[in-house]
């Protein structure tokens, strides 16, 4: 064989590999052949027997994006495209294995089951309160979970959050998705999606989730948060709770201050930055904690008329009233969790990492360590900006 | 067939580079956890202290070589042990280097497979892998030294930047102040943590094709030096994104790091495809430089056959040991085993070379070291 002819040979041979190996992929599944499910509703039934064994049954709700219906869905109603199919599929099973209850989504819809695009968990109060330990390893067992998938708590019947419409997101899952996403990020409340769960469920740290309830219109609403220590729920936080815990743990974004000013009119300042430190102390054998929380706000409601806020004392006034006022309410709203809880819902245990005697003493017993525990909080608060306006309208124009 | 097509000549520059590209590949995506098992918060510091065991274990393997300038390992072995020892030594290497290659492939097949292919069979990724490794391979030493020449500085500066993503959620109050718990939990996790390390002795090998020798020790400790700071930089930042916690429980802890990145919600979504994408090239010159070598020694010890033969032969052989552990569990047990042999090669092999070199100069059957700087 001439040297040509054997070139020849090898570039055809090194082209028809090239076509058979990057023809396709190898698992290729069109968009229709998938199931995207894009939320998980999960709670607990009574137990059964299953396979002749007593054990905890779980109801698995699966939202299944309808791509031919997912598609322009921005119309009232939420559920539904012009044409008339639905943007999503709800699929319930009842099973002892999440697992088990995914996979038959393959029998009940002919398609191939894809968490990789999950956006929400929700888990409802009865399992959140016997332990979500179970759900927990299989959601971080899956090499496709993304760790900011939101997982919330839902207040009621988890079919019913799953099938509740939304006029901006074409499936409910999105829209709570959304909505928890927002309450972190406005409402001043700590981060709570899959990836800080891992964290504190391996670290045994207390952890809080968005509880979501439905109001009188069977609208979805996000004011409380629920508190799990040791993978159980135990409590429940109100929306001011929440944002104080936020301020004591230094996860502080924009968000709204609000303060009485006088006879029950209110005075709003939107939070621009801030930090909070600790500082503590072992003090005569008890833990002594200082939080010193520093806050920039910009001065954005104020209803108690015939105000002035031209002189720089006005503001420095304003900024030690509220400072003051925020002080008190941040030591009342510590000292009733660490009470009430008995745990590190201020997610001490990794601020503490280099005061080795608080450190460890926390680690080894919690609840003796909170019930010791002293705190003092220490507000510095500065109005950085008192909008367009410097002067309230006069007491006698209020009507 | 020939064996090497021309004499290959390493500037300084790709040896660093070259060096780099054979060590920094797999053994990363799962080192945290290693480290941090042991040492936590200090996990970083023990990165540093393997990355500085490293080095000094590459003075000695200098050492070594500068006696042998013109020499591979596998010439002078014999010299040194005697002809059985030393062919058995040679075969040790080639042996060595060619399960360095099956862990690394396995692992990289299964990592792709877990977060990228999950319905593609092991096999396919591992024969497609094996396929393009041979083809730079073909001509020898020198087209694969262009080759991470030419890729490695983008895809490393590419991949830092990635991971600089997950570093702005970063929670700095996981950091401690070093040594609370005293030195010995970073000292005790060194062992896993040097793994990482391994590969910088081919030196040994390819020494006689340094252009310039009194600048190989140089070079390689860049080399270490740059790996050791990426892998403080990974270490670090899963532990201020993870945790130590949950490093520890994570099969690929930079897997998980990389989950943490979300640069708009719902935009991009699983940015680990992208680190999977970056990590591929790192992982590809560590097996083609594992892959290489092993053929070279075998060529080296066994030289009436030629060195394409040895690839030929070795590549069926990569592809069938590659598939014998059941799990991933099952091959990191290989790895942690060749990783023994390689802290072997690296610690106590160059030390009792040297003994050797000295014991054989007193004893006249060695020349003296000369004053030209290029040999001791």
């Amino acid at each position: 064989m001439t040297k040509r002819r054997r070139n020849w040979l090898a570039a055809v041979t090194v082209i028809l590999f090239i076509g058979v190996l990057l023809a396709g992929c190898w698992d290729y599944r069109e968009l229709e052949k998938r199931a995207v499910i894009v939320g998980i509703g999960v709670d607990e039934l009574p137990p059964a027997t299953y396979k002749g064994k007593k054990m905890r049954m779980y109801q698995v709700l699966v939202q299944v994006v309808e791509p031919a219906g997912a598609g322009g869905n921005m119309g009232a109603g939420g559920s539904t495209q012009a044409n008339g199919r639905k943007a999503y599929t709800n699929i319930v099973i009842t099973t002892p294995s999440f697992a088990e209850g995914i996979e038959r989504t393959v029998s009940l819809s002919d398609r191939i089951p894809n968490l990789a695009h999950l956006q929400l968990i929700g888990v409802g109060e009865k399992l959140a309160k016997n332990g979500i330990n179970e759900l927990y390893d299989f959601l971080t067992r899956l090499p496709q979970m993304r760790r900011h998938t939101e997982i919330i708590v839902l207040d009621g019947p988890v079919s019913r959050f799953f099938t509740t419409p939304s006029i901006s997101q074409p499936t409910p899952a999105l829209h709570m998705a959304e909505m928890a996403a927002n309450v972190q990020r406005t409402l001043v409340m700590p981060e709570s999606n899959l990836g800080v769960v891992s964290k504190s469920v391996r670290g045994h740290i207390p952890f809080i989730l968005v509880k979501a309830s439905l109001d009188k219109n069977k609208k979805i609403n996000m004011k409380q948060a629920a508190v799990f220590d040791r993978q159980k729920m135990v409590g429940t936080l109100s929306t001011d709770q929440m944002q104080d815990l936020s301020l004591l743990q230094n996860e502080i974004e924009r968000g709204l201050l609000s303060f009485p000013c006088s006879g029950g009119k209110k005075t709003g300042l939107q939070l621009l930055a801030g930090r909070s430190r600790i500082e503590p102390a072992m003090q005569n054998g008890r833990p002594h904690l200082t939080f010193k929380v520093f806050l920039e706000t910009e001065l954005i409601e104020y209803q108690c008329m015939g105000a002035s806020f031209s002189e720089p004392e006005q503001i420095r006034k304003a900024e030690r009233w509220y400072g003051a006022m925020l002080k008190k309410r941040l030591t009342a709203t510590a000292n009733k969790l660490k009470d009430e809880f008995k745990a590190d819902v201020f997610r001490l245990t990794t601020r503490l990492k280099n005061h080795p005697d608080l450190y460890h003493a926390l680690k080894r017993d919690p609840k003796t360590f909170m019930e010791q525990m002293v705190v003092d909080v220490n507000v510095e608060l500065k109005i950085r900006t008192i909008g367009s306006s410097l002067k309230t309208p006069d007491r006698v124009s209020n009507p | 067939m020939q064996g090497l097509e021309q004499r290959p000549a390493i500037s300084p520059t790709q040896l660093v580079m070259f060096e780099f590209g054979v060590f920094v590949g797999v053994g990363f995506l799962i080192m945290p956890r290693g480290a941090m098992e042991k040492a936590r918060e200090d996990a970083w510091l023990t990165v540093i202290l393997a990355g500085l065991c490293a080095i000094a274990s590459l003075w000695v393997i200098n050492r070594v070589a500068r006696t042998f300038p013109h020499e591979t390992v596998f010439d002078y072995n014999p010299k040194l042990f005697g002809t059985i020892i030393g062919s058995l030594l040679n075969v040790a290497w080639g042996l060595y280097y060619l399960f360095f290659t099956v862990t690394g492939i396995r692992v990289m097949a299964e990592v792709v497979r877990e977060e990228m292919l999950p319905f593609t069979p092991v096999e396919v990724i591992i024969a497609a892998m094996l396929l393009v490794l041979v083809y730079p391979a073909w001509n020898g030493l020198m087209p694969i030294i262009r080759m991470f020449e030419s890729g490695l500085p983008v895809t490393l500066l590419l991949m830092v930047m990635f991971f600089l993503l997950a570093y702005l959620r970063a929670d700095w109050t996981e950091l401690r102040i070093p040594f609370q718990d005293g030195i010995r939990p970073v000292i005790s996790a060194l062992p896993q943590t040097i793994y990482s390390f391994l590969g910088f002795e081919v030196l040994f090998l390819y020494y006689p094709f340094v252009t310039r020798k009194e600048k190989a020790f140089v070079s390689t400790s860049i080399a270490i030096a740059a790996g050791g700071m990426f892998y403080a930089f990974l270490v670090l930042g899963t532990l201020v994104t993870l945790g130590p916690d949950v490093t520890i429980t994570q099969t690929f802890p930079v897997v998980t790091m990389a989950k943490t990145i979300e640069l708009v919600r719902q935009f991009v979504e699983r940015a680990e495809l992208l680190l999977i994408i970056l990590w591929l090239p790192l992982a590809y010159t560590t097996h083609l430089g594992f892959f290489f070598s092993s053929a070279f020694s075998f060529h080296r010890t066994f030289p009436r056959l030629a060195l394409r033969w040895w690839m030929v032969l070795l590549l069926p052989l990569v592809f069938v040991l590659s598939l014998i552990p059941d799990n991933l569990i099952a091959m990191l047990k290989w790895s942690d085993k060749v990783g023994l042999v390689g802290l072997f090669f690296t610690v106590p092999y160059p030390l009792i070379m040297l003994v050797c070199i000295v014991v054989r100069r007193k004893l006249g059957h060695l020349s003296s070291p000369r004053k030209d700087g290029d040999v001791t």
